[in-house]
C-alpha cells in the first residue's frame, strides 16, 4: 500500500500539515503529529503495515504491538478518506 | 474529522493549501505553491491577500486594490478585471504567508511588500497582455 496522491509536508506555526499538491481529487490539510508524519513520510512509497510497525517501533521507541495498533488506526483513516491504495 | 476551510478558519485554525487557478499568477503557481491563511483577526489594507466568498458560494484568493463605501475592490494578479462591491462579511481568511516551492515568504517582508509594489505599478502595462492571453484561452475553447 501507499499513498494515492503527491503530498508536501510543510511545518506552519509550530504543527505540521501534509498538503496535497498536483491535479488531485482530494484537495486538503492533513495535521500530523511526529508518529503520524513518520509513517505519512513511509507511505509515499509502497509498504506493508508490518514493515511500518517496525519501523516505528524502532524509531519510537515503543513495542511493536503498540506500533500495530498506531499504524492500522493511521492507516485506516487514511483509506476511510481514499488517500491509501 | 473532516472539516471545510471555512470551518477551520472561523475556529481560528490556520489553513494551508495549494491554489486552483492562475488569477494569482506568477507568485501563486496552481496546484504547486502553497498558501497560508488564517482568519481576519484585524482590519484588512489594501495589498492584502485574501480568501472571499462569491455570491455563487466560490471561495476566491485574490488581492485587495480598493475600498469604497464599505465595499472591497478585489483582483487577482494575473486578471484584467476587478470584482468590486465585496461585503467585509464575505471575507473569511487572509495571506499571512506562503510557499514558492521550498521557500516560505512571510508577506510582513520588505521584499515581498516591494514585489506587490512593483506588480500593481506595472498593471497597466501588463494589462493589454493579460486580457490578450484572457481573449486566448476563450478562443481556445
Amino acid at each position: 500500500m501507499k499513498l494515492k496522491h503527491n503530498f508536501v509536508i510543510r511545518d506552519v506555526a509550530g504543527e505540521t500539515v501534509a498538503v496535497s499538491v498536483g491535479n488531485n481529487a482530494f484537495r486538503g490539510m492533513i495535521k500530523l503529529n511526529k508518529t503520524g508524519r513518520f509513517v505519512f513520510e513511509n507511505l509515499q512509497m509502497d509498504t506493508n503495515v508490518d514493515e511500518l510497525a517496525e519501523k516505528l517501533s524502532s524509531n519510537f521507541q515503543i513495542t511493536k504491538e503498540e506500533a500495530v495498533i498506531k499504524v492500522e488506526e493511521f492507516v485506516n483513516s487514511l483509506k476511510q478518506n481514499g488517500l491509501v491504495e | 474529522m473532516n472539516r471545510t476551510i471555512t470551518e477551520m478558519l472561523k475556529t481560528g485554525e490556520k489553513v494551508v493549501q495549494t491554489v486552483n487557478g492562475t488569477s494569482m499568477w506568477p507568485m501563486l503557481r496552481p496546484n504547486k505553491d502553497l498558501v497560508v491563511l488564517k482568519r481576519i483577526t484585524e482590519d484588512m489594507k489594501i495589498n492584502d491577500v485574501v480568501l472571499f466568498k462569491t455570491a455563487s458560494g466560490k471561495l476566491v484568493l485574490h488581492r485587495i486594490i480598493g475600498f469604497k463605501n464599505g465595499f472591497y475592490k478585489m483582483r487577482g494578479d494575473n486578471l484584467a478585471f476587478a470584482e468590486k462591491n465585496v461585503e467585509p462579511k464575505d471575507v473569511i481568511g487572509i495571506l499571512i504567508g506562503f510557499y514558492r516551492g521550498e521557500k516560505y515568504i512571510d508577506v510582513t517582508k520588505k521584499s515581498y511588500k516591494t514585489y506587490v509594489l512593483i506588480s500593481r505599478l506595472t498593471f497597466f502595462a501588463r494589462f493589454p497582455f493579460i486580457l490578450a492571453l484572457k481573449l486566448l484561452r476563450k478562443l481556445k475553447k
